[in-house]
């Protein structure tokens, strides 16, 4: 019977563990190909048709608005901050810790602001997204309009970096390899990408607003080639170029089908004609403003109590922007908003005025809005004076000024006009988008200003404090990164 | 007792047991290699390929399918004088199973007349063989033939041959009457010897006249007896050993004992656990096991543990928490995926740990395996260290029925003494006149809004008092023949301390199963534990707001308990939040054993575990003033499920043989599937229109709902070799392949392996002869290289992540983290060497231990610059570090008559680490070459200026001033280790009589972040109430102290304060020795329990965190964290019966 044994005979058995150990290597190396965790995209497929592309850019611009300098984090909100920074904005609740360093400016690299970090996080995304882009083997239908929206994006975030931290870093791809040794590049340098970015943006972009799908909405939440001549009008603003900025403020105003400026009642609504481009707030929520400011506090607040301690409303306007305003001005009477605190037998009623831009409670209400048609004819009325334009920039200050109810312009030469403008500006566009600030610095102002606000607010102002501190962890990371002087 | 060996092709020999030349092998081995011994057998080569090859046949087919094939098949026939081969021609063609023997075998088969219709296989077989010289086994679809009995001898020894006498025969089994399979019975004077058969039979031939035989088996103590020739029906029962090392161990893949394992393996046993009233089993273990370090990160039952085995082996951020194995499977052993919400519990539990979600009442035994030798077999999972809990399994003895029930109650534990109203207010008005400010509108607490003499010990109102606590448990067990059940049922409940109430509770039901086929050829083991909990106490730690609150602070309570809301806020709002957590935790466990010869085990473990939980978190409009417009529009509910499953399949085959007379070779090769899922969803509303609505979050105004679902496998292959030469000489060979998830395709797979060796010098002759008071002497040492791949999963993959919210009608996508592609294994090179000695009979008895592990290629999340876009990136650093250490442990019997015993367990650690290249990468400035891992960079601090009553630093440069500016980075120039110098443990136990006492200490020596260093505002402004220690602050130059003046300048309370507490100034040195547990048992009388009909009762009282003992009184030593709640004071009474 000892035939039987054949089955085990060494030929036959070098065959079962050659056959098992083969289909267990292989079975092996599947087994660990496992799926993604279910938020997660691999880069390879994120650029393979226009629908995922466009999810990518999306996140781009939808990251403006969920967090960073344009979002609802008071710890962030660049136009918050700004105005404590500076002299928009006064502090109703003076033991808020996150905001007695900003408010009585000093800042320290104990609590460096957040802006830094946020900014360059969504600077990569844009960068993996050009990356991606350009070297996506798919047929993109839509390229133009992705890519112009990340130089738009890109262009608009470097400009925010320059104007709060100076030289800065300036990254183009997104390996990380090439970007965590950087050292800073000058802010002239770092002007000309952002020119170059906006400008390839106005080339890409179409003139009609579009959806994520390309379709053309009447919804001004993505840039379209006009947000990027608006934004390129201010950047050679800032940068001195007069005529290239009247030129491309020029072209968005005589566009006058799509852009017009509303009463000043309207002039925040819903997509409304005066809005260049606008972020919305995210989908559950309602507009920043509105949250920051008002979100539903009462004209009238109990005796004992104040905004910031009983309703989390921190900052209210100053008594020095408050001042600037002239009496009949509309701007006054529809974006400031009185609130009283009662007196008490101790202490007589206080008024608060907040800011009012936004009034909807309503979430969707009203998005938030980055450029506006206001900020462009004060752009070209500066760009105008400086070129002594001097009826030009005239014309320019009165639409405003007419707009808000008031008599034309009494200035009559450039150093007029100039100051005639700032001081409008100041009234036209407080708690936006850090414009004061940004506004005192490039006039060389700031120190005059802030040398008597500070003191007012409990601090004392620094000609170094213009730029604000970068996150010491970064020039430990990178010994190429040195920290802004003075701090 | 079938004998059946298919493979054997030459030697004559059918049965083993009485080849004298194998009788010390075999008396040896029975110590070696757990409860079955019985493979002990002399095989060549070729018999061992052959076997391999019936193990790989057997691995791949499947064990299932191997044990019930030919029960169903039937056979028809019917002749008369038939020929053997005539019958299994018939079988054949009926069944398809063919039938081999032996050569020759069946030439002495025996003609024979049947007569059967549709009978089953077996039963024909069993029929048919009768009267054969041989029996059978059917192994698949082969029939063995083998012969019946062994009377030959091959080749005789001479002395045997001398003066045979009639043999001695019996049986040997336990205490509770279960044969003993294995055991090894030696005749001294014939020097012949057997091992018992799995009914725990023996027949052992002996010379004529008298003997003494020995009879030994692991686990148990041996005995001698005199007897003479002839003896039958012995029956010798085993008393189970007391000997430490003689405890069978658990380790990868296997068990051994103390005695013979190369390895560093520290075993805890459910005696010394259900000494301890806790909720997690790791506390329970803390101080008990040298090496392992153990915090208890808040006291609230439910909360986290920060475990770490052997020091700092990666510098990532935390510890990488060993490996734990429940069962078979790996197990969730750390932190769940709670709900990440502020509404959650992630403040109060500080992340939960998986652990306790296992009742310590229903484990067995845990095993910390820690060497290389130990853990390189887990490969890459077991590079941070093993821990491999095994639940309480059927036994084998009686029906008995034991209960179990304790209550009791917890009290909070050890908290800084914080200022009353007096003192608080008489700093505040000192910090205003300091500063040159009146009092003004915004100091309530000064200004005679709050009554100056009003005093809140918040504390008390919002920690509360104590809890309750209550367990119960009741097992049923028992066995008969071959199958052992145990059924069990545990009830859990723990209250709340802090004043809103609620219960963490949980219940759970156990069974256990094992069974197998009377020859033992077959066994099946099944094993299932769930466990439902249920937690609504409402998730949020008050000690925070108990500290920030001035206490002259309006009350929080009206006197009905409810909030007082008269001033429109309430710091305890959060009161009156709602949280229901229904956790439900399944652990189960098959295994299946097939030993087609006695040397060969085929064996495969699948376990499963399932932990899911859902979390409901309401946020009503209660938790805010009734005047709060916007109350109903924050309304909040949170409904948040998760699960976690986890599956391990691990196959393998075991081979053991004797090879060069006294040696034992074992040869184990197999490998491990794991496949985890970790899922969560979640659905928030935000707004609702009444709070009873709560119930169901999508019907908020607005609804968000969040899904996650994250996969992760991992695979290894193994082989391990061991070989014990006449116990003394140990060699142990392990290697692994383990592939992973968490790198790239190329990357994937690597090899690890160890060696080690042990000398068990105490069976040397010279020490026999000569020192006979060592009564055990080992020497081990060992090597490895394991990997670890504890990174997150697809840190090399470049990955875009949805975005929360959508833009415009279309949600986004971002960067998910920059990739690294070039990831790969870390390398962790583990030496130890270690010395186990025994005196005078083991009742001294010392272990020490040395290890140095050397971890490069460290997977760590590195810091870069945020230009990057991200804080950090995943890559393999090229820092090297060292970890070594002394481990220590002793214990003594000190007192032993008999009425009362002492005997006491002391271990140690002494653990050092050393950055020996620092990463080159980029610099993370605590990482400093040639200082541990564990330390931090700090600012010198010179105390308390006493001119200016302000906090004095040195900067880098050697100026002392007192900075009111942020020093930088640069100016941090003294370096401080966090790790503990030492840590480790006492016990001591008494027993007298029926009484015994146990006390439990555990020690640590350490610095740690003190009070005053966790306080980012200093005292000064309003609400900022800190400890007395304040009292002594700083009031007029030239006062010297340590506490600086106060101020409400923020200069002073937040600057000067960050440089503190980034100085030297912040730490402490927090050592402490806590009486950790003390268990007073009563165990009634034999006579008593007779009266009673009780097989055993005992009471006891315990205690668990009873006294610290602690220079520092700041706040707990232990979790270290004055915004935790710290661990509790417990102290319970039960009762434990068996009927």
């Amino acid at each position: 019977m000892h035939c039987s044994m054949k089955i085990f005979n060494s030929r036959s058995y070098i065959f079962i563990i050659a056959t098992l150990l083969s289909a267990t290597l292989t079975g092996c190396k599947k087994y660990l190909d496992t799926a993604l965790p279910s938020n997660l995209i691999a880069t390879q497929d994120a650029f393979m048709s226009d629908n995922a592309v466009s999810a990518v850019v999306t996140g781009s611009l939808s990251s403006l608005t969920s967090d960073g300098i344009f979002s609802g984090g008071t710890g962030i909100n660049l136009a918050y901050l700004s105005g404590l920074y500076t002299d928009e904005l006064q502090l109703t609740y003076p033991a808020n810790a996150t905001f007695v360093p900003y408010y009585t400016d000093a800042l320290s690299t104990a609590g460096v602001p957040k802006a830094w970090t946020d900014m360059y996080a969504k600077i990569l995304a844009v960068n993996s997204a050009i990356d991606g882009i350009n070297s996506s083997t798919a047929t993109l239908y839509n390229k133009n309009q992705w890519l112009g929206e990340c130089y738009f994006v890109r262009g608009l975030l470097y400009f925010y970096l320059v104007n709060i931290y100076g030289d800065v870093p300036l990254t183009l791809t997104g390996d990380y390899k090439a970007n965590n040794g950087l050292s800073r590049t000058s802010t002239a340098q770092v002007y000309q990408q952002i020119i170059a970015d906006v400008q390839q943006a106005q080339t890409l972009l179409s003139y009609d607003y579009r959806d994520p799908y390309s379709q053309t909405t009447s919804v001004r939440d993505r840039p379209n080639r006009y947000a990027a001549t608006a934004l390129l009008a201010k950047v050679y603003l800032y940068t001195g170029q007069w005529n290239n900025a009247e030129v491309q403020a020029d072209s968005v105003i005589n566009n006058s089908n799509t852009y017009k400026l509303l009463t000043t009642d309207q002039a925040f609504s819903l997509n409304g004609k005066e809005t260049i481009w606008a972020l919305p707030p995210t989908t559950s929520s309602k507009e920043y403003d509105y949250l920051m400011y008002n979100n539903g506090m009462p004209a009238v607040i109990p005796s004992g109590k104040t905004p910031g301690s009983a309703y989390n409303m921190y900052a209210a306007m100053s008594n020095s922007l408050l001042g600037a305003f002239e009496s009949t001005d509309n701007r006054y009477a529809t974006w400031a908003r009185p609130v009283v605190v009662s007196p008490t037998a101790a202490n007589p009623a206080i008024t608060y005025y907040f800011p009012n831009k936004y009034t909807s409670s309503a979430i969707g209400g009203q998005n938030e809005i980055i450029l506006r048609l206001a900020e462009i004819y004060l752009i070209r009325a500066e760009a105008r004076a400086q070129q002594k334009n001097i009826s030009g920039a005239q014309a320019d200050i009165n639409v405003i000024r007419t707009r808000a109810g008031l008599p034309g312009t009494t200035a009559a030469d450039v150093t007029g006009l100039l100051s005639a403008i700032a001081k409008e500006r100041q009234v036209e566009l407080f708690t936006e988008t850090g414009n004061r600030f940004f506004d005192l610095k490039r006039t060389n102002t700031i120190d005059g200003v802030m040398n008597s606000a500070a003191p007012q607010k409990g601090g004392t102002w620094s000609s170094f404090m213009q730029l604000w501190p970068i996150p010491p962890g970064d020039i430990i990371q990178d010994p190429n990164i040195a920290q802004n002087t003075g701090y | 007792m079938l004998q059946v060996d298919p493979f054997k092709k030459s030697c004559k020999t059918v049965s083993p047991f009485i080849n004298p030349k194998l009788n010390e092998g075999m008396q040896n081995a029975a110590y070696c290699f757990g409860p079955l011994p019985l493979w002990l057998r002399r095989r060549n080569l070729t018999k061992t390929l052959l076997v391999m090859k019936l193990t790989m046949l057997f691995l791949t087919v499947g064990f299932l399918h191997v044990q019930a094939t030919g029960l169903s098949q039937t056979i028809t026939l019917a002749g008369k004088n038939m020929e053997m081969k005539q019958v299994f021609a018939a079988i054949k063609k009926q069944t398809g199973y063919v039938v081999f023997s032996r050569k020759g075998l069946l030439d002495e088969a025996r003609p024979v007349s049947v007569t059967v219709h549709d009978m089953t296989l077996t039963d024909f077989l069993d029929l048919i063989v009768k009267d054969q010289p041989f029996t059978y086994i059917i192994v698949e679809k082969t029939i063995s033939l083998s012969r019946k009995e062994a009377p030959v001898v091959s080749p005789p020894s001479p002395s045997f041959y001398k003066q045979k006498g009639p043999p001695v025969t019996g049986h040997i089994l336990d205490v509770a009457g279960r044969p003993l399979a294995g055991a090894s019975v030696l005749a001294k004077r014939s020097k012949t010897s057997t091992v018992s058969g799995a009914d725990g039979s023996f027949t052992l031939e002996i010379s004529e006249g008298e003997d003494v035989i020995v009879v030994s088996y692991v686990g148990y103590e041996s005995r001698e007896m005199k007897l003479t020739t002839g003896s039958s029906s012995l029956i010798i029962r085993l008393q189970q050993s007391n000997s430490q090392l003689d405890q069978v161990q658990i380790i990868g893949y296997g068990s051994t004992t103390k005695r013979l394992n190369p390895g560093d393996v520290t075993t805890i046993t459910s005696k010394d656990i259900e000494k301890s009233p806790v909720v997690n089993v790791l506390e329970a273990i803390q101080g008990k096991v040298p090496g392992l370090f153990i915090q208890q990160t808040t006291g609230q039952p439910g909360g986290a543990f920060n475990i770490r085995l052997r020091g700092s082996a990666n510098f990532s951020q935390g510890a990488i928490p060993p490996l734990v194995i429940v069962d078979g499977v790996r197990y969730p052993a750390g932190a769940l995926p709670v709900s990440g919400s502020s509404f959650g519990p992630n403040n109060f539990l500080q992340g939960g740990s998986g652990l306790n979600y296992l009742n310590p009442a229903d484990i067995e035994s845990i095993d910390i395996l820690k060497d290389a030798d130990a853990t390189a077999i887990y490969g890459s999972a077991g590079a941070y260290g093993v821990i491999i809990i095994t639940t309480k399994k059927a036994k084998a003895g009686a029906s008995s029925l034991t209960g179990n029930v304790y209550t009791g109650i917890s009290v909070n534990g050890q908290t800084a003494k914080l200022m009353n109203t007096e003192q608080y207010l008489m700093l505040r008005k000192e910090a205003l006149k300091n500063d040159g400010l009146a009092i003004g509108a915004s100091d309530p607490d000064l200004n005679g809004t709050w009554p100056q003499d009003r005093y809140n010990n918040w504390r008390k109102e919002l920690m509360g008092s104590y809890a309750q606590s209550t367990n119960a448990s009741l097992t049923y067990s028992g066995g008969a023949q071959n199958t052992n059940w145990l059924v069990s049922g545990n009830l859990r409940s723990n209250g709340n301390i802090q004043k809103h109430k609620g219960s963490f509770k949980d219940g759970s039901l156990r069974f256990s199963l094992n069974t197998g086929t009377a020859d033992e050829k077959f066994k099946f083991t099944l094993s299932g534990n769930y466990l439902a909990s249920n937690n609504n106490m409402v998730p949020w730690d008050f000690s925070n707001t108990a500290i920030l609150t001035a206490p002259n602070a309006p009350p929080i309570f009206l006197p009905d308990g409810s909030l007082d809301w008269s001033t429109g806020s309430n710091a305890a709002g959060d009161i009156n939040r709602i949280y229901k957590n229904v956790t439900g935790n399944l652990v189960a466990n098959g295994a299946l054993v097939y030993k087609p010869i006695k040397q060969l085990t085929l064996r495969t473990n699948i376990g499963y575990n399932n932990i899911s939980s859902r979390e409901l978190m309401e946020y009503p409009t209660t938790t805010k003033a009734p005047t709060y417009t916007a109350a109903a529009a924050e309304t909040h509910s949170l409904f948040h499920h998760y699960e976690v499953r986890t599956i391990t399949v691990s196959p393998y085959a075991e081979y053991n043989t004797t090879l060069w007379k006294k040696g034992v070779l074992s040869i184990k090769s197999g490998g491990e599937i794991d496949d985890k899922i970790t899922n969560w969803d979640e659905i928030e509303g935000i707004g609702f229109s009444t709070d009873a609505m709560l119930t169901d979050p999508s019907s908020g105004n607005t609804v968000k709902g969040r899904y996650s679902l994250s996969p992760f496998r991992s695979l290894g292959f193994y082989g391990i070799i061991k070989y014990v030469w006449n116990q003394k000489y140990i060699i142990d060979l392990n290697g692994r392949r383990d592939g992973s998830t968490k790198f790239g395709p190329s990357n994937r797979f690597g090899n690890f392996g160890s060696v080690a060796a042990a000398w068990i010098f105490s069976e040397e002759k010279l020490i026999k002869d000569h020192a006979r008071f060592i009564s055990f002497g080992k020497l081990r040492g060992s090597y490895g290289i394991v990997g670890g791949d504890a990174i997150g999963d697809f840190a090399y993959l470049s990955t875009w992540q949805v975005q929360g919210n959508n833009y415009d009608g279309k949600v986004g996508l971002k960067p998910n983290s920059l990739a690294n592609p070039s990831l790969q294994w870390e390398k962790n090179k583990d030496a130890e060497a270690g010395l186990e000695i025994g005196f005078l009979n083991n009742r001294i008895y010392v272990e020490a231990n040395y290890y140095s592990n050397l971890a490069s290629n460290q997977l760590i999340s590195q810091p870069v610059s945020s230009v990057t876009g991200f804080t950090s990136v995943s890559l393999n650093s090229d820092a090297v570090i060292r970890n070594n250490g002394w481990e220590m442990y002793l214990n003594t019997t000190n007192v032993k008559t008999k009425n009362f015993t002492w005997s006491s367990r002391v271990n140690g650690t002494i653990p050092h680490s050393k950055l020996l290249h620092a990463p080159s990468q980029t610099q993370n400035p605590n990482f400093v070459s040639g200082k541990p891992v564990t330390g931090i960079l700090l600012i010198k601090y010179n105390g308390v200026n006493p001119q200016t009553g302000y906090y004095n630093f040195t900067n880098a440069k050697g100026v002392a001033a007192d900075y009111s500016t942020i020093l930088p980075q640069a100016d941090k120039t003294e370096f401080i280790d966090l790790a503990p110098k030492f840590y480790g443990g006492l016990q001591n136990s008494f027993t007298y009589k029926q009484l015994s006492v146990d006390l439990s200490i555990v020690f640590t020596n350490r610095k740690g972040q003190n009070f005053l260093g966790q306080q980012t505002f200093a005292v000064g402004i309003k609400d900022a109430n800190s400890t007395t220690d304040w009292l002594r602050r700083w009031q007029n130059p030239g006062d010297q102290t340590d506490m600086p003046r106060v101020s409400t300048n923020f200069t002073n309370y937040f600057l000067r304060q960050y440089n503190f507490v980034n100085s030297t100034g912040a730490y402490s040195d927090v050592s402490y020795a806590r009486l950790q547990n003390v268990s007073i048992r009563y165990r009634f009388s034999r006579d008593w329990l007779q009266k009673a009909r009780l097989k055993d009762m005992s009471v006891y009282l315990q205690g668990q965190n009873l006294y610290t003992f602690s220079r520092y009184h700041g706040m707990d030593p232990e979790n270290l964290n004055p915004g935790v709640i710290p661990p509790l004071r417990v102290f319970t009474a039960g009762i434990n019966f068996t009927l």
